[in-house]
């Protein structure tokens, strides 16, 4: 489609859209010219000739940047939006750097292992298409025994993640010696999935990984790349532990975009209820693809994924004209991987049409441009949208993004303030890298790697407090017999393997695979985590995979698979689960701003399906139900819970005879605390749960809990429990300088108002006013 | 910073710190490093450990008879009961080049570490070895221990040095352990290492008796094959927390048995070397051959173009029926493109499945009787169902047979599938002779 056409078309389509319910607001982004610049000077020939066989005879300036950076061996991190060429800022000083040195090696790592296929299939492309001699391999969990030695021994690009290299690389770092001796380039890639607690243990894992590179005589340049986020070069930073420099001039054009916000029709003016975005999603998208638009669809749910994809097909079904070649896929996680290379090729090529995903398309996994998102729902977060939305878009030409409402205050927030939704700044991504509990974990991790000296800095030396928590940390595990200290240096004194037992993330990658048994022989289908499969995949479940129904036979959650046959039924099942919080112990208490109480303790956070519905195709009516006979998903943790009791300052501010108001307190404060614990603790919003009850059955007084969302806790309970004064007096702050009159999204939430809890906000500012110590 | 202490360990008291650690079976033996940290004296843990390490002045009651090498690390020599052979031809069942310095027993190392764990990674350290050799007409263990971290360089050294003196070096399971493991040592300690041969007895081991032990370990073949009763012992999976309690200054505990343990180690794999060398040098002497798994030995012995030795073992045996012994045979005949020897013995293997296969085969491609390997096919597959329907026919052994160790391909090979599409494929053929 030529730009004006394209126009022409996005005007008319935005027509039709005004005429399907209520367009809230649009808003046009226009083109940008791309700023090139040659090739570097220093390229050489063969490079030249594999980027020239691929069409690339100049660089977009960030790519020449980073280049430049590069090749001077200085750290950076560049900032990449969707489709402006990032590999290339890394692969093309990595490659020319590999070709001049014959022994030179570099570590790419990614969060994902599909991110890294799909890098492996580009870098072989380069290296094959010009012939040039640079072995890349893929190192990670499903790499097979036979080949992890070629990796080790001849991969020049080796491609892994920090889980991988955290428990599999560093500590057999002996048999690594050729690779660590000549590593001159470490990629880190999607940087900004390092964040919170995860990204504190990444953190630490190249502390690790720069220390035992130093052993070998190594010190290579690291080159992060990032998604949009409010502090790049800071994360950077605190990744490496050292100032890195910043590209973030994107040079590469863009195409002009359209981003309307389209509010479904109500169908209950009365109570504000209006047609469900999934369906309307569905419709909206499937006009796009019937003229002719290559459309993305973005759904919450993997289970909403495949009803959506579903419904599409059955909808463009027409078999007397091959559905006029219109193909509409959907893309989740839990699809096999051959399956997923599958759909993302033929995006690329253009043979699929359309494809409906959840976010697990937002990452960087190459599908080429498409001229439509159609997101189901405000996503959760600003960064979240943008991905998505970003997924819209190809150099000269017009892109389209509508962001499909749902009922919710929070949606028809945004759906009546474009003002605040276009003007949210990208996340900031925190991390604490010196955390003790995971400071400690990994010098553990280190010390079986290579003994500490004494006096030695774990992570970048120089900082007093660092170096005294090293020698704390290695003080305390020769207290727990872990290291001993000789000779003047700390030993490794236990048997075990420390980084088996140490997770970086709080979701082990534990996964139950899914295995058709029809005629006693088996096939394996898809594969689900484990926490997820007890609500989705359960005995009598109906499991849709790529659009074909199977029904579940048996859940062996100790063995990990679970067994399915394909069956057509008119209906689908959806889980009833409820989640629960039990006080295991009570270790402190202390007082928040004297207007209530603390308690800092261990919890058991139970999440258990029961029940399930059975909902019928299209109508999504009821019908049925059935039992689930599962153990719950437990997880043990730390948290600190503040308690209001009666008579209490703060406790005297929550309605007592008013159950309704009291919880909408409760709430409001809680989501302030939410923002603004992470940036007290470093966090990321994930890494802490929040629940509030107006009546805590083992207080006995309404209760808001704070917990740490990895199993055991990571020291984010402690870590806040005495400055609780302090975070809500920020809270207060921040509420009384949000300039909304009822609440929005950015303080107590927008579902607050009006009604009975008139003045909402007005009332959590007195309880956040009492909670930081401030009497009136 | 005290804080952090205070606060982790009194989440570890509470076993708290990690779900997936709870249940751990390293949990650091606290007792008496709490004692120490918080006993009347309120020295810090760490305060009591930190003199020069010059080694040990009071030398505990097990290193009664082992010389101080250098601080921190100790020496012995064992004499064993064991006595030297003649000569030994490894050449003849090891991928070796018959070299005349390789007859000569003297010319081996046989080498064996203790670790303070088994995961091999770079903090897994040796602490013990025994390198045995034969001298004259003994066989002599040298040991050479370590009481503390700091004696790893000498003790490295002091390996690297005994193993160059000889010809080669013989391990048990050293191909995937020991020699990584030194290797990996050396790189930490930064020793450049030259190797010398490598032998893993693991491996002919494995061939000759994988299918009738239940584990090849060499405590397994130790007391099983070699007959023998080493008297008190320690089991390995103790060995590591041993060494680090006595390291740490916890006591000896029983580090004699652990060296003692080492030592007989290398005295087992000493005799099991020559018991395997035997076998090879007379694979017709029965009274080498117990619990030997001949088909095995046979291919073995075929693979060293010993033809005539390898028929002679197995006809007997094929000619008794035992089908194993019949499928190596007529793998031995048909490289050496003994056709008929081939189908003589295929043809009088008794009807289980797997040698149905093999008569089909030779009737399809050698005699090109299609519709006799169409019947074998058919009898084979006949036979396979049987098998699975969980009948009561003679073929049912087979079937534990396959399961066994040491099944030969021809059982994994025999699937209902392939079965299937040889019989259509024979089909087809006959149609189109036919036609």
């Amino acid at each position: 489609m030529n730009p004006k056409g394209a126009i022409d078309f996005t005007e008319s389509f935005l027509e039709w859209l005004q005429g399907q319910g209520e367009l809230a607001w649009v808003e046009r982004i226009p083109a940008r010219e791309a700023v090139s610049v040659p090739l570097p000077d220093d390229l050489s020939l063969p490079l030249r000739d594999a980027l020239a066989s691929r069409g690339i005879t100049s660089l977009y300036s960030h790519q020449a940047e980073a280049y430049a950076l590069a090749r001077d061996k200085k750290h950076f991190v560049v900032v990449t939006p969707t489709a402006s060429g990032k590999t290339l800022c890394y692969n093309l000083p990595v490659v020319m750097s590999l070709l001049e040195d014959p022994t030179a090696r570099a570590l790419y790592l990614f969060p994902t292992k599909a991110l890294s296929q799909d890098q492996q299939a580009e870098l072989n492309e380069i290296a094959l298409g010009g012939a040039l001699p640079i072995k890349v391999h893929t190192y990670d969990g499903d790499t097979p025994g036979s080949l992890r030695v070629a990796a080790r021994d001849s991969g020049r690009i080796v491609i892994s993640n920090p889980d991988m290299l955290h428990s599999g690389i560093l500590p057999n770092h002996p048999k690594w010696i050729r690779f660590f001796s000549a590593l001159k380039y470490v990629v880190v890639d999607e940087m900004h999935a390092y964040r919170g607690v995860f990204g504190s243990h990444v953190a630490n894992v190249i502390r690790r990984l720069r220390r035992i590179a130093a052993f070998y005589g190594s010190y290579p340049t690291f080159i992060f790349c990032s998604a949009t986020i409010g502090n790049p070069a800071g994360l950077a930073a605190a990744l490496l532990g050292e100032p890195t420099s910043l590209v973030d001039r994107n040079g590469a054009a863009s195409g002009a975009k359209v981003l309307a916000f389209f509010n479904p029709p109500l169908v209950d003016a009365v109570q504000g209820i209006r047609r469900s975005s999934s369906t309307e999603s569905q419709r909206v998208a499937l006009e796009l693809l019937k003229r002719g638009v290559k459309t993305i669809l973005f759904a919450r749910s993997r289970l909403q994924v495949e009803l959506i994809a579903s419904y599409m097909t059955k909808n463009l079904e027409n078999p007397w004209n091959e559905n006029n070649r219109i193909r509409v896929s959907p893309y989740r996680s839990g699809l096999l991987p051959s399956e997923r290379r599958k759909i993302e090729k033929e995006l690329r090529e253009g043979s699929l049409r359309g494809v409906v995903s959840t976010n697990a398309l937002e990452l960087g996994i190459d599908i080429g441009g498409l001229d439509a998102a159609v997101v189901s729902g405000y996503p959760g977060s600003f960064a979240s949208f943008w991905q998505q939305a970003g997924r819209a878009g190809r150099r000269g030409s017009v892109s389209l993004a509508i962001l499909v409402g749902n009922s919710s205050p929070l949606d028809q927030y945004l759906a009546k303030h474009p003002e605040y939704f276009l003007s949210q700044k990208p996340e900031t991504a925190r991390i604490d890298p010196d955390n003790a509990y995971i400071f400690t974990d990994h010098v553990k991790c280190a010390a079986f790697e290579l003994p500490f000296a004494d006096g030695e800095t774990f992570g970048p030396s120089g900082d007093e407090g660092r170096a005294a928590l090293t020698g704390e940390a290695l003080d305390l595990l020769e207290e727990e017999g872990i290291v001993r200290h000789s000779g003047g240096r700390w030993f490794w004194s236990a048997e075990g393997y420390p980084s088996e037992k140490i997770s970086l993330r709080s979701a082990t990658a534990d996964n139950v695979v899914i295995v058709d048994t029809t005629g006693g022989k088996k096939r394996v289908v898809g594969e689900m985590d484990r926490p997820s499969a007890k609500e989705l995949i359960f005995d009598n479940a109906v499991y849709i995979h790529l659009g074909t129904q199977y029904m579940v036979k048996k859940l062996d959650i100790d063995r990990r698979t679970c067994e399915v046959e394909p069956k057509t039924v008119e209906y689908w099942t959806d889980a009833v689960v409820k989640t629960d919080i039990k006080i295991l112990s009570e270790d402190s208490r202390g007082e928040v701003g004297k207007a209530a109480t603390w308690v800092l303790g261990d919890v058991l956070v139970r999440s258990q399906a029961e029940k399930y519905k059975k909902l019928s195709y299209h109508t999504h009516e009821n019908v049925g139900y059935g039992d689930i006979d599962l153990p719950a998903e437990e997880m043990q943790t730390r948290a600190v819970v503040v308690l209001f009791p009666e008579g209490s300052g703060a406790g005297a501010l929550l309605p007592k005879a008013d159950p309704a108001s009291s919880a909408a307190l409760l709430s409001g404060a809680g989501r302030l605390l939410a923002k603004l614990a992470p940036a007290f603790l470093m966090c990321d919003p994930r890494d802490l749960g929040i629940a509030e009850r107006v009546r805590d059955p083992h207080f006995g007084c309404p209760a808001l809990y704070l917990y740490d969302m990895y199993p055991g806790g990571t020291g984010l309970a402690e870590g806040i429990a005495d400055r609780l004064s302090e975070v809500f007096s920020a809270a207060g702050e921040r509420l009384s300088s949000c300039g909304c009159a009822h609440g929005c999204p950015s303080c107590i939430g927008a579902d607050l108002e009006p009604g009975s809890s008139d003045g909402v906000k007005t009332q959590v500012s007195a309880l956040l006013a009492a909670l930081s110590g401030a009497f009136r | 910073m005290a804080s952090l202490k205070g606060r982790l360990s009194r989440l570890r008291d509470l076993g708290l710190v990690k779900a997936s650690m709870l249940g751990d079976s390293d949990k650091p033996a606290g007792g008496l490093a709490d004692g120490l940290a918080d006993g009347p004296a309120g020295l810090p843990a760490s305060g009591l450990k930190t003199e020069p390490a010059t080694g040990l002045t009071d030398r505990p009651a097990f290193l009664k008879g082992w010389d101080a090498l250098a601080p921190h690390v100790w020496t012995r020599v064992v004499e064993t009961p064991l006595r030297a052979p003649g000569t030994v031809r490894p050449s003849t069942w090891l991928h070796l080049p018959d070299d005349p310095e390789l007859r000569s027993p003297e010319a081996f190392s046989f080498f064996d570490f203790e670790t303070t764990g088994l995961s091999g990674g770079a903090g897994t350290l040796p602490f013990l070895a025994a390198i045995g050799a034969f001298a004259g007409s003994g066989f002599f263990v040298t040991q050479v221990l370590i009481d503390d971290y700091p004696g790893e360089t000498t003790f490295l050294e002091y390996l690297l040095a005994e193993l160059g003196g000889r010809k080669a070096v013989v391990t048990y399971n050293g191909s995937s352990f020991d020699m990584p493991l030194l290797r990996s040592r050396c790189i930490m300690n930064g020793i450049p290492s030259a190797e010398p041969i490598h032998l893993d007895a693991l491996h002919p081991a494995r061939r000759l008796w994988k299918r009738s032990l239940s584990s090849c370990s060499l405590k397994v073949i130790e007391s099983e094959i070699l007959g023998l009763d080493r008297g008190e012992d320690i089991p390995g999976s103790a060995i590591p927390r041993v060494w680090l309690d006595f390291a740490s200054g916890r006591g000896e505990g029983e580090m004699g048995l652990v060296c003692s343990h080492n030592a007989s180690d290398i005295t087992t794999l000493a005799r099991l070397f020559l018991r395997i060398d035997r076998i090879f040098a007379e694979p017709l002497n029965e009274s080498a051959l117990y619990r030997v798994d001949a088909p095995r030995l046979g291919l073995a012995l075929a693979a060293a173009d010993r033809i005539p030795e390898a028929t002679a073992l197995l006809e007997p045996l094929a000619a008794d029926g035992d089908p194993r012994s019949g499928f190596a045979l007529c793998r031995i005949y048909r490289r050496q493109g003994m056709y008929d020897e081939r189908r003589r013995v295929a043809m009088a293997m008794p009807d289980i499945p797997e040698a149905c296969v093999l008569k089909a085969k030779i009737c399809e491609h050698s005699l090109r009787d299609y519709p006799a390997a169409l019947e074998w096919t058919e009898k084979a597959l006949a036979g396979l169902s049987r098998r699975n329907g969980g009948g009561n026919d003679p073929g049912a052994d087979s079937a534990t047979v396959m399961h066994a160790s040491g099944a030969l391909s021809e059982y994994r090979a025999c699937t209902h599938e392939s079965l299937e599409s040889r019989s259509s494929r024979l089909k087809r053929k006959i149609a189109l002779k036919g036609a």
